[in-house]
């Protein structure tokens, strides 16, 4: 009897468990405004939040006929963050729920001013976490980049976020910079961080509601856009599609890209190649002067894409001249690249700082303190070596045979 | 919810709740030794619900290992 | 107790909650060799084993306080316990605390901390009630889970390594290293299994389960400190008050496998359990063998209740805490860990000395 007791007790703790779990935290779905993009601007009093909230009618698959937005976007300003998204509890009909966040965008005049103490609540908010994109508006402030609406997605967010990793996948010109990587650069105090901008492509009010959406070829969109430089926490300069290619290059965040080099020897045209992989590594080693300097070493492998010349494409000699293109095209390109960094921003957004610490550590703690400045004069090496494996699905280029004819 | 109070309050009802053990113990050390126990924690929580600022047990230990602590790195 | 239940209880002793807590302190220290500093305390630990096993020859069949009683007499011996059993109280106390504020500060922050505490106090009072046996059986249920979260957790971890992030090593020399160590040797508080050597079953391999569990619990809490300078780099470590925690948000396999922290929060659960329950239990077995008492369970709620004082007490925010820890603590844990042990095996080996000499001076 007592044994029946004793499990009937249990039976019923457990019960009262299951019911009760997390009771007092309890957050129901239906009482939650998921938050799926975040914008920061300057504003006089402080900061100007805008928050992008799901608006979960209007996202189901079936075609929704009541044609509201699928998001949201509430604006409000505020002393500190956390002032701003209080105040917007008085427009929003739900709790604000960070922890979905895909995207943190921010305005062009806070990143210039400096972005340490929103990166301070960003990092400090427990619900936030370390998967989500940050960008800054190019140009614009970063209300203005969440109000536009975006084809294929519904939710402008995740169009944001997916577009981030494809470009950066494949083109490799803009950057896919998360919270954790920019807080880790910024404190180590031998690099410079710098973040992917967004520009809002056309007339930012017409791109306010689903009209534009019905033409085939819609008038505002949002465009990645080159890599911000900062030094420190503040915005110094913006970098074209090149100089930013070469950055990702140098940190190693190129999974793929296409190039072009001019046909070697006689001929104009050009011929294309994509890069599936590349990898570089850094070497510190003391120069002639008995200071630092740097050697770069890229190695790539490229496959040919698209073929203008008359070239003789069975030939390996052709192969190793195309290479030899690359590699020399490469070189002066990734060199002109950074000497122009160094000359115009002074900031060390490559890393050579870093790995001048990794590797001899000694010399770094002499250059610390003032390495912004060293950089600036900092002699860099570069070495490219491009293998080439595939030509595609046809061998001759077209334009040969055409011209043997 | 104030803690301090109820589990002050939940005292005397461990004290009836241990007692028929304490009993088939027949041992006047362990009796006692409950006890004391018992006026120990009851008064410490009291004295928390009383709001009655003691000094916190880091405190003392600090003012205890002064002398270890300075001596290590 | 069998002895495959004494190295899980040492294994959870040793991880307890220094797995949370761990990491950022070494970063401070030691930077990027934090791991470094890891594996020195687990050489300083493995040096204070071997002084207990040491311990446990020269008295043999006493517990600690036991031992104590031998070797100061009976009076100093029993003060000497008294100060152990306050030592284990405000640890336990302390445990509680760090609990209170993991849990209400990641996962439930609008729960006052005092429910979850009271809560993990009462299930403690419940396994207290029922008995060491019980516990050590739990161990053994809660082990291959604790395996099991640890594998995914270090597979998980796999792809996001930045091997860069670990050098350049050595960069400050030793010093820092055998800081950071020491510090963090000074909370694995081993010297709790001594109390329960008289209740295993068989004395047989309990040295190879004693040093086994520590040496797999050490594997845990470097390997966590390893990840945590791989994966979050030092800034982030040193700088986060939940390292482990954020080392697990991080986890993203494939875009499929994510956000799986909470189920991570439950091997430490787990893991803090088994230290507070030790430490309550030696509590309890002090306390028999200090006043002679004949069981001890009736003291469970007055002890629960203090370990509540004591945890709102020295808990009271997070940076009180992280002064205390850093300032206070190494030296008191130092004293109850190292010193009063040594004096305890001098005292042992002065009178097996003694005793030896007596008899060798009486006639045959």
């Amino acid at each position: 009897m007592k044994e029946r007791l004793r499990g009937l007790m249990l039976a019923g703790l457990l019960l009262h468990a299951s019911l009760l779990t997390g009771c007092w935290n309890r957050r129901e779905l239906n009482d939650l405004a998921v938050v799926v993009a975040l914008g920061v601007d300057l504003e006089e009093t402080g900061y100007l939040v805008t928050a992008q909230v799901v608006n979960p009618n209007e996202v189901r698959s079936q075609r929704s006929s009541s044609g509201s937005a699928s998001v949201v976007t509430y604006t409000e300003k505020g002393v500190s963050i956390p002032d701003a998204l209080q105040r917007m509890l008085g427009k929003v009909p739900r709790q604000l729920y960070l922890s979905h966040l895909r995207v943190m965008v921010f305005g062009e005049s806070l990143a210039r001013k400096g972005l340490i103490d929103v990166l301070d609540y960003a990092a400090r908010e427990h619900d936030l976490r370390n998967d989500f994109y940050m960008l800054v508006a190019k140009g614009s402030k970063a209300r203005d980049v969440l109000s536009v609406v975006t084809p294929f997605e519904k939710i402008p967010a995740e169009s944001l976020f997916s577009s981030i990793m494809v470009s950066n996948k494949k083109w490799a010109a803009t950057g896919r910079i998360k919270l954790q990587h920019f807080i880790t650069v910024l404190d180590r105090g031998g690099s410079n961080p710098v973040l992917s901008g967004v520009r809002v492509e056309g007339d930012k009010k017409k791109g306010r509601n689903n009209d534009f959406l019905r033409e085939i070829r819609p008038e505002t969109m949002l465009k990645h856009e080159g890599l911000a430089v900062f030094r420190k926490d503040k915005l110094v300069g913006w970098l074209g599609e090149d100089d930013s290619k070469t950055v990702n290059y140098m940190i190693n965040n190129v999974s793929g890209t296409t190039g072009f080099v001019p046909c070697p020897g006689r001929g104009k045209g050009s011929i294309g190649v994509s890069i599936m992989q590349s990898k570089t590594s850094i070497k510190a080693v003391k120069g002639e002067d008995g200071k630092p300097a740097f050697k770069v070493r890229h190695v790539l492998e490229a496959n040919v894409d698209d073929v203008q010349c008359e070239l003789d494409l069975s030939d390996p000699g052709s192969i190793t001249l195309i290479e030899k293109e690359l590699e020399d095209l490469a070189r002066g390109n990734t060199a002109s690249n950074i000497r122009e960094v160094q000359r115009k921003f002074a900031s060390d957004i490559y890393g050579f700082g870093e790995a001048l610490h990794r590797q001899m550590p000694k010399e770094w703690a002499k250059y610390k303190s003032e390495w912004d400045s060293y950089f600036k004069t900092a002699k860099i090496e570069v070495n490219v070596e491009v293998a080439l494996r595939k030509v595609g699905s046809i061998l001759q280029p077209l334009k040969k045979d055409m011209e043997g004819q | 919810m104030n803690w301090s109070m109820t589990l002050t309050l939940l005292m005397p009802l461990v004290l009836l709740l241990e007692w028929p053990q304490l009993k088939a113990l027949k041992s006047k050390r362990d009796k006692a030794c409950f006890v004391a126990v018992w006026l120990v924690a009851t008064a410490a929580m009291g004295a928390e619900w009383a709001g009655l600022q003691l000094p916190r047990p880091m405190e003392i230990i600090r003012v205890f290992c002064a002398p270890i602590n300075a001596m290590l790195p | 107790m069998g002895s495959r239940q004494f190295f899980i209880l040492t294994f959870g002793l040793t991880v307890g909650t220094s797995i949370l807590v761990t990491p950022s302190g070494l970063a401070a220290t030691a930077r990027e060799d934090a791991w470094l500093g890891g594996l020195a305390g687990y050489m300083i630990n493995l040096g204070m084993a071997a002084m207990y096993i040491g311990l446990v020859k020269l008295f043999p069949g006493q517990n600690l306080f036991g031992m104590f009683e031998k070797a100061f007499g009976k009076w100093a011996g029993k003060a000497v316990s008294l100060l152990y059993f306050v030592y284990f109280l405000i640890l336990a106390g302390t445990l509680l605390g760090n609990l209170g504020f993991f849990v209400t500060s990641e996962v439930l922050p609008d729960t006052p901390i005092d429910i979850v505490q009271i809560l993990f106090l009462a299930a403690c009072v419940m396994c207290a009630k029922t008995g060491i046996v019980v516990l050590a059986r739990l161990g053994e249920l809660m082990f291959p889970w604790i395996l099991f979260f640890f594998m995914v957790l270090i597979l998980a971890l796999l792809p996001q390594i930045e091997w860069d992030y670990i050098a350049p090593v050595l960069e400050g020399g030793l010093g820092p290293v055998l800081t950071a160590g020491f510090h963090a040797s000074m909370f694995q508080e081993l010297i709790v299994m001594v109390v329960f050597v008289p209740q295993l079953a068989s004395l047989r391999n309990w040295k190879g389960a004693f040093l086994g569990g520590l040496t797999f619990g050490h594997l845990l809490l470097v390997s966590v400190v390893l990840f945590s300078v791989l994966i979050l780099g030092i800034e982030q470590s040193a700088n986060s008050t939940f390292p482990a925690y954020a080392l697990a948000k991080t986890i993203s396999l494939g875009n499929f496998l994510q956000r799986i922290e909470g189920i991570l929060i439950a091997l430490w659960i787990m893991t803090f359990f088994l230290k507070t329950m030790m430490l309550f239990f030696s509590m309890m077995q002090g306390m028999k063998t200090i006043l002679g008492l004949k069981s001890a369970s009736y003291a469970v709620y007055p002890i629960a209740v203090v370990l509540l004082l004591v945890a709102w007490n020295t808990y009271v925010n997070s940076v009180y805490i992280g002064e205390v820890i850093q300032k206070v603590w190494g030296g008191y844990a130092m004293i109850h860990l190292v010193a009063i042990p040594l004096l305890t095996g001098a005292s042992g080996l002065l009178r097996r000395r003694m005793k030896i000499l007596s008899e060798n001076a009486e006639p045959t």
